[in-house]
């Protein structure tokens, strides 16, 4: 578990990341993790920035604007 | 159910059956239009729900002596009020008179589906899960363990593929076995930790001390859970009716936060999330798959520079399409241009409205024939009033069904969420996300299937600011008269092409600039919109879902906005044929054309100097067009070249005149579905008075500066 904390946003495509931690309003932090992103949660990104960011997370694939997922903070796990 | 008792004839048993009232829920993406189309077939309903831009359907099916009328809630991630959607999904499963909810649920994303399950338990234990989309996730290489989840979950669970009709009967028959009691769902608690557990027994005793429950109409022990969460909702209207209890509540939640070292409502999420982990982790067996190829495809449609044309490519061969079938536009300009007149000439007569139109022209013509004894002016308003009202209002019904099999065919296919986020970037500042820019581009073609294409926004403030600012594009009908004025006026391709490029950028920029102060004034107590989107796998589109959808649309136009585009037809056929000495069949002795001359003193101001063209912008409201037609008439020639230089426009007049056509009021059409679908008369109020001010003010502006530099 030592790999950097960093940006969702920051993390090349093919990676698995989990996520750390969720740096947004009330409002964004609940419905990511009510779709499923939560502290903890692992994840594939598909497609970094530039333009939306897509990811893979429980089955399910996720497009997210560059400042959404600059706010999710995420440790790259392979 | 009375009448019938005592007959035991099988022909009165059929008309009367007990009814019964099933909720649809689920997520975004499920299949949860399929399975009620699959459900209902075409006895549906649809409606909007009370004071919302949310559509509301309902239907029914006879089944097993029942009439089960299911009502089909919107598709959302979670009961959490963030947004319209989810608080009237909730509201009606918390107040609302049901006797079993079917909850739909994608197995190939079976954790996520089920956290909108544990939500409605919350509410309800009356539920039913219909796992959808069992062929999907066997091509994910998941299998589940359907009777291992049925006993862990404690409800009835019906595998079904919805799109091929399987499971339907079964999902029927589960309905009937929980209504007569047969089967009794009882879905998992979820225990919270012991902290959360004694913050809600907390709430819940102020609750019922003060009586909450009782005033919001909820249940107290789920509305002490929703004030833990801070649901925003909740906490409003607690502050709206007891302010004192709000204070204690927000600084007991404070207090509880803590506690915990962080927000409960994060904590009541990671709670659901890992009970569901608990559940779902041995029940799925899951092995490799390679990727498949529409993987690769969103590579293509999701790339920062491809992606945007991409989209555009797509959306503009579909745009082209269903204009060109229907009014012959954009095609017969391209084929005039490319030296074809006669081809376009024949697209356009062919085309559906082109047909539609001559249909109804030839009935009021034969109408004139039938009716030659009666007086002139019911003659008059059975063949120019009702039969063109009418026939306004259906001419507009092919288009809106074409738009509605298409756009229903991209959203179907998961196109249309990839466009949203491609899209995203430049309707931000408008607090609109990128799906908006759908119902923007068909504005270029039309405003009303424009107006009637923001309900398919996910916020209602995106769809109430979309429908404000859409009348703003300028349409087909408005480019025609663009064209008519700028060929008659302008004689270089130079200048006629800076002019027609200018106004467009002009009504472009106002809806950029409109759309941005709405975002910050009317709605500036919403968040800018967000990019956090689910992108479908792509699939082929179900035409049972795109039918339906292309049909309710056009039922939709015809019976809420067709009442009142025939009602204000009447009323300009009236203001156009009486006047003060009664019936006329001249126009410029109409009560129009007076007001006209009233106006014309005012209208000087941005080059209207003559009261024909002031008596054109009036007939422009029936539809754009109209304002062609008037000036010709009423000069009596039907070369505008000509009757624009009887009426002596000059090039500045002429510019600021077309000023004024392109941003005033939108057609009577656009102003009708506008209420349709806002369901605001301040809306309508707002739209007209904003864009016929800035018009006239913009005009003034540059006809007084045109005319001050000499032009």
């Amino acid at each position: 578990m030592g790999a950097p904390v960093i940006p969702l946003a920051a993390v090349p495509p093919g990676r698995e990341v989990i996520a750390v931690a969720i740096r947004a309003g009330r409002g964004l932090t609940l419905r990511l993790m009510e779709m499923g992103i939560l502290p903890g949660t692992r994840m594939r990104v598909l497609k970094p920035p530039p333009g939306p960011v897509v990811i893979e997370v429980r089955g399910a694939r996720l497009a997210l604007g560059w400042g959404v997922a600059q706010k999710i903070l995420v440790q790259v796990v392979a | 159910m009375g009448g019938c008792a005592k007959d035991s004839s099988t022909g009165c048993r059929l008309k009367v059956k007990r009814e019964i009232v099933v909720a649809i829920a689920g997520q975004p993406n499920v299949g949860k239009s399929t399975l009620f189309n699959r459900l209902t077939g075409a006895h549906q309903h649809v409606g909007n729900w009370p004071g919302k831009t949310v559509e509301r359907k309902e239907g029914y099916r006879d089944f097993a002596g029942y009439r089960i009328r299911f009502i089909d809630l919107p598709g959302t991630y979670s009961l959490s009020a963030l947004g319209v959607e989810e608080q009237i999904a909730r509201d009606f499963l918390a107040k609302e008179k049901y006797d079993v909810v079917v909850n739909i649920v994608d197995a190939s994303n079976l954790e996520r589906n089920l956290y909108l399950t544990l939500q409605i338990a919350e509410l309800t234990p009356r539920v039913i899960i219909a796992l959808n989309m069992m062929d999907l996730a066997e091509q994910k290489g998941l299998r589940i363990n359907v009777e291992k989840l049925r006993r862990r979950l404690g409800v009835p669970i019906v595998p079904m593929i919805a799109v091929k009709g399987k499971g339907i009967e079964e999902l029927l028959r589960t309905i009937i076995d929980v209504v007569e009691n047969r089967i009794e769902p009882q879905l998992p608690h979820i225990t919270y930790s012991p902290e959360l557990e004694q913050a809600v027994d907390e709430i819940e005793n102020i609750i019922r001390h003060r009586n909450l429950h009782r005033q919001l109409g909820y249940h107290p022990h789920w509305l002490a859970h929703k004030v833990l969460e801070e649901d925003f909702f909740v906490l409003q209207s607690i502050e709206e009716k007891d302010p004192d209890a709000y204070s204690t509540l927000t600084t007991l939640i404070e207090q509880i936060g803590k506690r915990l070292g962080g927000p409960p409502s994060v904590a009541m999420v990671q709670a659901r999330y890992k009970l569901l982990r608990e559940i779902c982790a041995p029940l799925i067996e899951k092995r490799p798959v390679k990727p498949t190829l529409w993987e690769r495809f969103d590579a293509l449609a999701l790339h920062p520079v491809v992606g945007p044309f991409f989209t555009l490519f797509i959306m503009l061969a579909f745009f082209v399409a269903v204009f060109s079938i229907n009014t012959g536009f954009p095609l017969n300009y391209f084929l005039e241009w490319l030296g074809y007149p006669d081809i376009a000439v024949t697209l356009e007569s062919y085309s559906l409205s082109g047909l539609l139109g001559e249909a109804f022209s030839s009935l009021a013509e034969s109408m004139r024939i039938a009716l030659a004894d009666v007086p002139l002016w019911v003659q008059g308003l059975i063949c120019d009033g009702i039969i063109a009202g009418v026939g306004a209002v259906v001419s507009f019904a092919p288009l809106i069904f074409l738009i509605g099999l298409g756009i229903g065919a991209l959203e179907d296919s998961g196109f249309l969420a990839r466009a949203a986020a491609v899209m995203h970037r430049p309707l931000k500042p408008l607090k609109i996300a990128g799906k908006g820019f759908i119902p923007l581009l068909l504005g270029f073609g039309c405003n009303v299937p424009s107006v009637m294409m923001c309900r398919g926004l996910y916020r209602e403030c995106e769809r109430r600011n979309c429908a404000l600012i859409a009348g703003l594009v300028p349409c087909q009908a408005r480019l025609a008269v663009i064209l008519a004025i700028v060929t008659a006026i302008f004689s270089t391709p130079l200048a006629q092409i800076a002019v027609i490029t200018s106004l467009y950028v002009v009504a472009l920029l106002l809806l950029w600039v409109i759309g941005v102060l709405f975002a910050h004034t009317l709605f500036r107590r919403e968040p800018s919109a967000q990019l956090v989107i689910e992108l479908p796998p792509y699939r082929a589109p179900f035409v049972g879902n795109v039918l339906m959808y292309g049909w309710n649309l056009t039922k939709h136009f015809l019976k809420k906005a067709g009442t009142i585009i025939f009602l204000l037809a009447i009323l300009m056929w009236f203001s156009l044929s009486y006047g003060p000495a009664g019936f006329t069949e001249d126009p410029s002795l109409s009560y129009a054309a007076l007001l006209g001359h009233a106006l014309t003193p005012f209208t000087r101001v941005f080059g209207a100097s003559h009261w024909v063209l002031v008596l054109a912008l009036i007939t422009g409201f029936i539809a754009k067009e109209a304002v062609i037609e008037t000036v010709a008439l009423a000069a009596g020639t039907p070369s505008i070249s000509e009757a624009l230089g009887k009426l002596g426009v000059t090039p500045l007049q002429a510019y600021s005149l077309l000023l004024v056509v392109t941003i005033y009021i939108p057609c009577l059409a656009t102003i009708a579905t506008i209420w349709s679908e806002t369901r605001s008369w301040r809306y309508v109020l707002l739209t007209i008075l904003y864009m016929t001010g800035i018009a006239l003010l913009l005009a003034t502006l540059v006809y007084q500066l045109g005319a001050w530099l000499g032009f």
